[in-house]
């Protein structure tokens, strides 16, 4: 029974069909059966009965002179009834008279006659007769017949009522296959739409309704279902879409608002610069001259200028850290060599409250890794405010290994005080920004409040965090824990120059550096993408000769010290692969062994500290462009066409000048170049016109153009270059190292793009 | 390697009225007059000999035609940054050796980065604390000695 619910709708459909057929048809036919046989039956007891008494009419005038032999004789007369087996006459008296058996096989008739009635038995019908004369019985007869007729015909019956049910069920099936559709379609074409519906998530589907029955109503169910969803579908969307918005525009509201708090507090240093120094200055002079009464004044103005530095070095920190622009640069350093530094700093402000620092920290403590300017920040964040609560007190620093069996390696910090301690209340907002434990606090004690709430972000991003416990008017601890060996955070933040050398990527093959020290391998691949090569990392030799295997790259940077498989052993593996050995390999390292170097078949020997103009000459030369890319400068400003061609030479471009468009279209007609950068104000045909002018080439159009400008261009303006023109950057607004590094971007975007469609214009 | 230097910085500090080079000539690249103004001034009070630069590009100029025997240079500078300035003074071999300090507004990890990547031999943060500073400088030119 399973085993059915289990099947298809289909197959149960057309079993039930045939189920129902099959057994009307076959009681049907069980009870024609038993009625031919039943009559059958009787029809066999009246034919012997009826032979029975001719047989007996005829051998009366036998039992009457008891002859034998006549009596013999008439039974034989018995032989054309191929079904009567054997027979018998007996006298009056029981005595057999005469009897017939129809062959050896045949038994014989019962010694003395039984009663005078038929019956069925062993397969033969028998049947005792009286012989009558008139009312007189003067003997009986004896005759068995065989059911070999009757048989038979049960048989073929049987046959024929087997074709006929194994025919019905053919046809019943054959129908039911047809006929099950009814039902079975309607639904089965609700499920798929369902399927479909869940699947692609397409609620504007509907099912189609075919039959007003049940099912029917079904449909109509199931469709209003899906309109509802597709009406609750569109207002999520539109929700969403509403909220993506929302989330854009405070995101971005966040950034400005982040950039207006960088570019003030930059302003606002610059005048405190001078507050702090000459307040400080003037200290060294009025002691020299003596005027020892304005010292105190002087360092008045110095201290305040440099807390007022402090707030606002503060809200820069935030402001990055809103505008998601905190980085980290993790490096390995000595952890109680940071104590002392930290210690050493905020010894002033400790004793300013008449406190004593007491710094503990186990000899064998050594090294972490993490960005050391966040772990010092963070550790002075919580020294300085210990400091500012504290009066008369003792403040601990402690630092210690926490080693866990499972994970790596915890450092955990605290910095415990004796000072006013804090609430539950308190302690709860004390790392939200801008809440100080009381607004008179801030009167009292000074500072943003925003210190615990850097600290905070800080050690989240070092993957770690911070956490207190305090009473009041006992003391706090801060906890602060780090991971041993921070990790580079994901690489979803990494600098837009990568995305760049991301798709550079796709352009060459990369250069594989092989370096166990991570510094060294991060500078390098930075400092490569920029020069817009595509870096690969390994850190030890057997990763980098898996992936030298799997990249084939451009060329290999190969540190000599390395723990494990060495340098040199790296080298002569490479060299001794057919398959490896024709990669270029450039050592780059503080060992200065060159003859081994060459004798193992180095390309270049390099010693480090890098020579960055050197290494990037000798991996050009293993570059393997084309054809040399060529540049067109347009700009009637000497100064700037030198500088640009400067700055593209240095990237191996070989450029052509010109100084206005109508130069400008001469040069493009003599040697298509593959990159525009233009100025926009020149006499005698300016960018507009040349932009103009050069689009009405089909040949030109995909060539790529970069607008320098000095100009503050309108909206009207910018549109008139919108489609035109890749990118748009004023002259005056950038440095020449940020210029340089839009370019460089913005080229390698441009070739990239021109690669993958070339002939196809690039918009 | 900070902390070797903050260590070196501590050793020097001490001797920061003092200087071991008498007229040591530092070029100070800074285009704020008053930084400007404040440096000279202060680094003058020491015995050190300055030379100053307006912007980027006068600083690689007068690090060619004074040779001085150390760069005291802004990051924020017109006409070529200091990040620029100080790479292309790395890249010239006449002004190769020249010891660089970077002096950078707020010390952000990234400045630092930025600053070993331009080929700087050291940086600093304004306000300049003096002490710290002169302690720096008294550092490079003991190293460019040595060498």
């Amino acid at each position: 029974m399973p085993a059915f619910r289990q099947t298809t709708i289909k197959r149960k459909l057309i079993a039930l069909i045939m189920l129902t057929s099959s057994v009307a048809l076959l009681v049907a036919f069980a009870f024609m059966i038993a009625s031919d046989y039943l009559s059958f039956r009787s029809r066999m007891v009246r034919d012997l009965r009826t032979l029975a008494a001719v047989v007996g009419t005829n051998g009366s005038s036998a039992l009457d002179f008891d002859d034998e032999e006549f009596a013999t004789k008439t039974l034989a007369a018995l032989a054309a009834t191929p079904n009567i087996t054997t027979a018998a006459i007996y006298t009056k008296d029981g005595r057999v008279l005469a009897e017939y058996l129809r062959d050896n096989q045949s038994e014989s008739p019962p010694p003395q006659p039984g009663p005078e009635r038929y019956l069925f038995k062993h397969g033969y019908l028998t049947l005792f007769h009286p012989i009558l004369r008139g009312e007189e019985r003067i003997g009986s007869i004896y005759l068995q017949s065989t059911l070999h007729e009757m048989n038979v015909r049960l048989m073929r019956y049987g046959l024929i009522g087997g074709a006929i049910v194994l025919g019905a069920s053919l046809i019943a099936f054959l129908f039911s296959s047809r006929l099950q559709r009814v039902i079975s379609q309607p639904i089965l074409s609700l499920a798929h739409t369902a399927k479909v519906v869940s699947e692609q998530k397409d609620y504007s589907l509907r099912a189609e309704k075919r039959t007003d029955d049940e099912i029917g109503f079904l449909i109509d169910r199931f469709n209003e279902m899906l309109a509802q969803i597709e009406v609750h579908e569109k207002e999520i969307q539109e929700v969403n879409e509403q909220l993506v918005q929302s989330e854009q525009r405070a995101r971005a509201a966040t950034q400005a608002k982040s950039h207006f708090l960088a570019n003030m507090s930059h302003e606002l240093r610059t005048p405190l610069n001078a507050i702090i120094g000459y307040s400080e200055m003037l200290q060294e002079e009025a002691q020299d001259a003596g005027q020892e009464s304005f010292i105190p004044d002087l360092k008045k103005i110095n201290r305040s200028g440099r807390h007022l530095l402090e707030l606002i070095n503060d809200v820069l920190d935030l402001s990055k850290i809103e505008a998601g622009k905190m980085e980290l640069y993790l490096e390995t350093f000595d952890i109680s060599n940071l104590l002392e530094d930290v210690s050493n700093t905020v010894q002033l402000l400790v004793q300013k409250n008449s406190n004593v620092l007491e710094v503990r920290c186990p000899a064998n403590l050594g090294a972490m890794r993490a960005d050391m300017t966040k772990v010092r920040q963070s550790l002075f964040n919580l020294l300085s405010n210990a400091s500012k609560f504290t009066k008369n007190g003792k403040i601990n620093l402690e630092a210690a290994r926490e080693l866990s069996p499972t994970k790596s390696d915890w450092i955990v910090f605290r910095v415990s005080d004796t000072g006013i301690g804090m609430t539950p209340e308190q302690q709860d907002r004390v790392f939200e920004a801008f809440s100080q434990a009381d607004a008179s606090t801030a009167r009292d004690f000074g500072g943003t409040g925003l210190g615990l709430t850097i600290t905070k972000t800080f050690c989240r991003m070092m993957g770690g965090d911070v956490t207190l416990t305090s009473s009041p008017g006992k003391g706090t601890t801060f906890i602060i824990r780090l991971p041993t060996e921070v990790r580079e955070p994901d690489a979803e933040s990494a600098a837009p120059s990568d995305s760049v050398a991301a798709r550079l990527n796709m352009e060459g093959k990369p250069v594989l550096v092989i370096d166990d020290d991570a510094d060294t391998r991060q500078v390098l691949k930075r400092f490569l993408n920029r020069k817009g090569f595509s870096v690969e990392c390994a850190s030890n030799g057997e990763e980098g000769l898996r992936l030298a295997k799997e990249l084939h790259p451009m060329a290999i940077i190969l540190d000599v010290m390395m723990p494990g498989m060495d340098g040199w052993a790296v080298l002569s593996t490479l060299k001794s692969k057919p398959d490896l050995s024709d990669i270029p390999v450039v050592m780059l390292t503080i060992v200065d062994d060159k003859n081994l170097g060459y004798t193992l078949g180095a390309s270049d020997y390099m010693i480090k500290p890098v020579d960055r103009e050197r290494l990037t000459e000798i991996l050009a030369k293993f570059r393997d462009i084309s054809s040399p890319r060529s540049a067109l400068v347009v700009d009637d400003e000497e100064a700037d066409r030198k500088m640009l061609t400067q700055i593209l030479e240095k990237e191996h471009w070989s450029v052509i000048q010109a100084e206005d468009g109508v130069v400008a279209l001469e040069q493009v007609a003599k040697h298509r170049p593959d990159l525009i950068l233009l100025d926009l104000m020149m006499p005698r045909m300016n960018g507009y016109q040349f932009v103009t002018e050069l689009h009405k080439h089909d040949d030109w159009r995909s060539i790529p153009i970069i607008v320098v400008t000095a100009k503050d261009m309108s909206t009207e303006e910018r549109i008139a270059l919108d489609g035109y023109v890749e990118k748009v950057l004023p002259k005056h607004a950038l440095t020449q190292d940020s210029l340089l590094g839009e370019i460089q971007d913005l080229i390698a975007a441009c070739v990239h793009a021109k690669q993958a469609a070339q002939n196809k214009p690039v918009v | 390697m900070r902390a070797r230097q903050t260590s070196r910085a501590k050793q020097t500090s001490r001797l920061a009225g003092a200087p071991t080079l008498i007229m040591a000539k530092i070029l100070v690249v800074e285009d704020n007059e008053m930084n400007r103004d404040m440096l000279t001034r202060r680094l003058q009070r020491r015995g050190y000999e300055v030379v100053i630069a307006v912007d980027g590009a006068e600083g690689l100029a007068m690090a060619q035609s004074e040779s001085p025997a150390l760069v005291l240079m802004d990051i924020s500078l017109p006409v070529l940054d200091g990040w620029e300035a100080t790479r292309r003074l790395k890249m010239a071999p006449e002004t190769k050796s020249i010891p660089v300090i970077a002096l950078t507004a707020h010390a952000m990890s990234g400045d630092r980065e930025r600053c070993i990547e331009a080929g700087c031999d050291d940086f600093d943060t304004k306000p300049v604390e003096i002490a710290r500073l002169v302690g720096k400088i008294e550092a490079l030119l003991q190293r460019s000695k040595m060498q």
